[in-house]
């Protein structure tokens, strides 16, 4: 599993802190507007994370099944 | 020769200023905002929005007969329509705050969609035309750059999420709070009040709960701030999420806000109501007033006849936030140009902000051309102890010309104010107020509507 490189990639932003916010504002946005949007952000780079890992798995599946199919009509 | 006058609310921005010129609404976008300001002009959603009548029309004009300093960083000069009347979210009623803010989150979604997003969520920028809600802020848009943050989220939870939760939840009208902070519900201080079960609804955790805990962190809570992006389809779900929750909001112990029911529970005979519209009606054929004022407006019942009979524009004030609502509602079911204010007549909103003028207060406001003000003497004098020389001074400076009613003493509405109160209202009297009336203006005409006394006085100024 951890060496899937996707998986670390999305992982590894979890880790990141103090660096800047992808655009400044014009207004203060606030830090508990910042801190629970930062969550929502880690939470859907997780599921797209999952996402990838998952299609992996799915995809391994599906060739497998593929080959079978490909093997049997000869 | 300085012959124009900066907007005194359009200071905040760097990309441009609003001024007033020659009676002409100048926009001027600086340098800093041209970038945005072409960006969001060529994907042709400026000239969408306008023609959906979500936008206050906007036209680039070459040059501008000003010499000055301001116009040195200048690089379009804009023109706007003149608005008919400004109010500000501390006077709209809760179903108008509530139509600007669902209005705010459809302005994000379509902006989105067309890969723009706006810099801020204020309240301010909406304003009502009749009860229809209208973007006024251009410069507002700029382009979205992926995986941003709604950095104006905290603006929009103080300015219109809270809002509505506070008078949703404790039945307590947020107006006045609103009008003494000027930015609206602290999300920290709305956070304290609200009670553990309403913190179980997801929206409010979220938006209200969670942003409390975090902004109340002090220190080294940016080391939570993480550098992941926001995906767009997560922005888009948070704006749909808070449709979603502010558009089943609702007034607690609300009866109902039909105007139906609300005009039924008047103590009016129908002989009486329709005495007084007709009375209207006549006042307005004749006089013609474009904008009327309707002082202590209740549904704005009478509002509607002044409609009716030509009148442009009704602007309706009540400190009955039921009332309102229902006018409100009513309004636009029958797309009606009525605007139905909250507003305490013996404290009405005043000039404040930046410098004390930045929101300019009722006197400061486009006057009307007629007043209405119906059963509303007695409420000020009797009521609140405005003496009476006062009051119709104040009425008579506001426009040329106008409709008084005077309600008598032993009319059961004066009776009820007069129940647990000393008599010291002598000076209550018609005459009394006719002599007033006749200083600076003359009646045109004066009729008894009810046996005991009610009075209608259609008066003009003589000035």
């Amino acid at each position: 599993m951890i060496n899937n490189p996707g998986l670390i990639k999305y992982l590894s932003i979890f880790a990141l802190s103090f660096f800047p916010l992808p655009v400044l504002a014009y207004l203060d946005p606030g830090t508990g507007s910042l801190i629970i949007q930062s969550l929502l952000a880690a939470i859907a780079a997780a599921f797209v994370a999952l996402n990838h890992y998952w299609d992996k798995v799915k995809s391994m599946f599906k060739r497998k099944q593929h080959d079978e199919n490909e093997n049997k009509p000869e | 020769m300085k012959d124009y006058n900066v907007n005194p609310g359009s200071f905040r921005d760097s990309k441009g200023q609003i001024l007033e010129y020659d009676n002409r609404i100048i926009r001027l976008v600086y340098a800093e905002g041209a970038n945005d300001y072409e960006f969001v002009r060529d994907t042709g959603f400026y000239r969408k929005l306008i023609n959906m009548n979500q936008l206050v029309n906007v036209e680039e004009i070459n040059s501008i007969n000003i010499q000055d300093e301001l116009f040195e960083n200048t690089k379009y000069v804009l023109e706007h329509p003149r608005l008919e009347f400004i109010s500000y979210p501390y006077e709209w009623p809760f179903l108008m705050l509530q139509s600007a803010a669902l209005f705010q989150l459809d302005l994000y979604i379509k902006a989105l969609e067309n890969g723009i997003t706006l810099s801020d969520a204020s309240a301010f920028n909406i304003q009502f035309l009749g009860p229809r809600p209208v973007f006024i802020d251009h410069l507002s848009f700029r382009p979205y750059k992926a995986g941003e943050y709604w950095l104006a989220h905290r603006q929009f939870c103080e300015q219109f999420l809270n809002p509505l939760l506070f008078y949703s939840v404790f039945g307590i009208p947020y107006h006045y709070w609103y009008r003494g902070s000027m930015e609206g519900l602290k999300t920290t201080e709305l956070n304290r009040l609200l009670p553990f079960s309403k913190k179980m609804s997801p929206v409010i955790f979220f938006h209200v709960t969670m942003q409390a805990y975090f902004q109340n962190k002090k220190s080294n809570n940016d080391k939570f701030i993480t550098s992941s992006k926001l995906p767009l389809q997560s922005f888009q779900n948070m704006i749909h999420g808070l449709k979603n929750q502010i558009s089943r909001l609702r007034v607690r112990n609300n009866i109902s806000t039909d105007w139906e029911f609300y005009a039924n529970k008047n103590s009016y005979s129908l002989e009486e109501s329709n005495a007084k519209h007709q009375f209207i009606k006549e006042y307005v054929e004749k006089v013609r007033p474009k904008m009327i004022w309707d002082l202590g407006c209740n549904t704005g019942e009478y509002s509607v006849t002044a409609l009716k009979s030509g009148a442009e524009t009704a602007i309706g004030f009540d400190s009955d936030h039921r009332a309102l609502d229902a006018g409100y509602e009513r309004a636009l079911k029958e797309g009606l140009n009525f605007l139905p204010l909250y507003m305490d007549i013996t404290n009405p909103s005043p000039s404040q902000g930046w410098s004390e003028n930045e929101r300019g207060g009722l006197s400061v406001r486009e006057k009307p051309d007629g007043i209405i003000a119906l059963a509303l003497l007695h409420h000020l004098v009797i009521g609140r102890n405005i003496p009476l020389n006062y009051v119709i001074n104040w009425i008579l400076n506001l426009a040329p010309s106008g409709i008084i009613e005077f309600v008598p003493k032993n009319d059961p509405m004066v009776k009820q104010l007069l129940a647990h109160r000393e008599e010291i209202f002598s000076g209550y009297t018609l005459e009394n107020i006719l002599n007033q009336i006749n200083l600076g203006s003359r009646i045109i005409k004066k009729e008894t509507i009810t046996e005991n006394g009610r009075i209608l006085i259609w008066y003009e100024s003589t000035n």
